[in-house]
């Protein structure tokens, strides 16, 4: 039995924690105002 | 009516996370906000519209 729940919990951590440091490489791949 | 409002709320997560990416790289990004300020306004209005839309269906389910 797969708990679907936490599987989904940590996703969801996962994309948040992602999701900062995405704008930072973005931004320097792009050679944005740092 | 229960799965209307799962759509809704799945949409309004999709819309935040990519604004949350979207508008600091394009406010930071030299010359882009002038291209792509149309896009980032209708994103926000948008967002405000599925709030106020989600809120509404909410009310009328629970």
């Amino acid at each position: 039995m797969i708990n679907w729940q936490v599987i989904a919990q940590l996703v969801s951590l996962g994309v948040i924690v992602l999701v900062g440091p995405a704008v930072i490489i973005l931004l320097s791949l792009k050679r944005g105002n740092l | 009516m229960i799965i209307a409002i799962q759509l809704l709320v799945l949409l309004l997560i999709t819309l935040s996370t990519i604004l949350v990416v979207g508008v600091p790289v394009v406010l930071a990004s030299p010359g882009q906000w002038e291209q792509s300020k149309g896009l980032i306004y209708t994103g926000a209005g948008l967002w405000t519209g599925l709030v106020i839309v989600t809120s509404l269906v909410n009310s009328l389910v629970v």
